[in-house]
């Protein structure tokens, strides 16, 4: 049986920031943390695993309506649920999907003066390796990059581009499939059809 | 290491350092603001840096220090050795074994991989802190993009001594957006800002900010069209020691002979050309 013993909270944890980071620095480069995430006992073991990195008691979250993330998450990171336009940090599960515009149009994109107080998603995906060949460009990619997109993706990046934000406001995606492939788009990169 | 923290600091200090560098990189030379934590050593001498680098290290990595570009300087060995005995991680001089490398004023001369961060140390993130002394108000200027003054400043030290003086801490403008400060690297390092493979952190511990360069982010040295950037010229001289040429040199002056030599600046660098010429000398000889 799976405890939350197996997790390192400590250990483990570093190693999913180092890749979320080299995702984020990264954009369109796919890191498996399924290793890790598969430690947790728990319900969406890979978007509790990327928000035990991030959540504490100093920020908010949301989970898009899923109570039972809702919930673990609140339980192991002690940081409170908010609405959409509230949260730092949002997770739509694949199940939720379909609260990904309503997200995306509500969520923070930050101030000209602080930037940094804009929300973070995390999405779940089909297979980050399958979709649409997009060509990627942007801080984080040398020249470009083609890479498929899934079209929950093309629809986060879709009414991304809808929400109009000027850089450096904006808000920044990290994808993630059921086979624990993570990968990040932050605000600066703009997909093009390839 | 027993029975303390790994990396010293609690992991509450280390998740929000880290969520400020995952800002940090989103927004590239943006000053992302955040709670420096105590330390034991002063503000100033590096807490930013080492803050960045307790919160990013995991016991696979391998730790580089640099100060001035020497990895034996009092500094930087305190520093290695504070983090090597919360981590256990190993240490070395060679830029290309290390995983994370940290550095005041200088980058190293060989080039960084896409597998290496680059944590430097900032004593003053705001490059406009010497035209305007309120920090809300360099916060509005950066928001609106107001760089004028830091424009005339440069054009104020061209016209009193006929070149810009400034011989480091440089600044670049970021991706066609933000004007930062590299920090005070020589301006002959500002080049391996722009395009890097690597990702570049900067801590500044007492202004309590973390800003980023990701890899392949254009970062580009001010200067005026008819007024190209310059940097330190080292031409015709060559280290004493290896005879690196094409490197950041340190002049070194003998009081009682009246010489100068110069000498690479980057010891780690300097040191294995060294090994790498004296190995290749005794081939040769046997």
């Amino acid at each position: 049986m799976k405890t939350f013993h197996d997790f390192d909270f400590v250990m483990d944890t570093q190693a999913l920031f180092r890749a979320m980071l080299e995702c984020i620095a990264n954009p369109g480069r796919i890191v498996n943390i399924a290793r890790l995430s598969s430690k947790l006992p728990v319900h969406s073991a890979h978007l509790t695993a990327l928000g035990l990195v991030v959540l504490d008691n100093e920020v908010r979250f949301n989970t898009s309506g899923d109570g039972k993330l809702q919930e673990s998450l609140s339980a192991l990171t002690l940081a409170k649920p908010a609405e959409f336009q509230h949260a730092n940090y949002i997770f739509c599960p694949l199940d939720r999907r379909a609260s990904i515009p309503e997200a995306i149009v509500e969520a923070k994109a930050g101030t000209l003066q602080d930037p940094h107080e804009s929300a973070t998603f995390f999405i779940e995906t089909d297979n980050l390796r399958e979709g649409a060949f997009t060509e990627l460009r942007g801080p984080g990619i040398k020249d470009a990059m083609r890479a498929p997109l899934s079209p929950a993706i093309q629809q986060a990046l879709f009414y991304r581009d809808e929400k109009a934000c000027r850089f450096p406001l904006g808000v920044d995606f990290f994808f993630i499939d059921s086979g624990g492939n993570l990968m990040s788009i932050p605000r600066m990169v703009r997909s093009y059809a390839a | 290491m027993s029975g303390n923290t790994f990396a010293y600091l609690d992991e509450g200090s280390k998740r929000e350092i880290r969520r400020s560098i995952f800002k940090a990189v989103a927004i590239p030379g943006y000053q992302v603001p955040f709670g420096s934590r105590e330390l034991p050593i002063g503000r100033g001498w590096g807490t930013g840096g080492i803050q960045l680098t307790l919160s990013i290290i995991g016991r696979s990595d391998v730790l580089k220090v640099i100060d001035q570009g020497s990895d034996e300087s009092v500094n930087a060995v305190n520093i290695k050795e504070f983090v090597k005995s919360f981590t256990d991680v190993q240490t070395t001089s060679d830029s290309e074994m290390a995983t994370i490398i940290q550095s005041r004023h200088r980058v190293p001369e060989t080039p960084l991989r896409n597998d290496q961060i680059m944590v430097l140390q900032v004593p003053g993130p705001e490059p406009l802190r010497g035209i305007e002394a309120s920090e809300e108000a360099t916060k509005v200027m950066h928001a609106e993009a107001d760089y004028v003054g830091i424009w005339l400043e440069l054009y104020e030290d061209l016209i009193r001594h006929g070149s810009i003086t400034a011989p480091c801490n440089y600044p670049v403008e970021v991706q066609g957006r933000y004007i930062m400060s590299p920090s005070p690297i020589p301006k002959y390092d500002n080049h391996k800002l722009s395009g890097s493979d690597c990702l570049y952190l900067f801590g500044a511990g007492r202004e309590k900010k973390i800003y980023a360069l990701p890899p392949y982010c254009t970062a580009v040295s001010l200067a005026f069209e008819d007024i190209p950037f310059q940097t330190e010229d080292f031409r015709g001289k060559s280290c004493c020691l290896c005879g690196a040429e094409s490197v950041y040199l340190d002049e070194i002056y003998d009081a009682a002979t009246g010489d100068l030599r110069y000498q690479c600046s980057d010891t780690g660098f300097c040191k294995k050309r060294r090994e790498t010429c004296g190995a290749a000398e005794r081939r040769l000889e046997a």
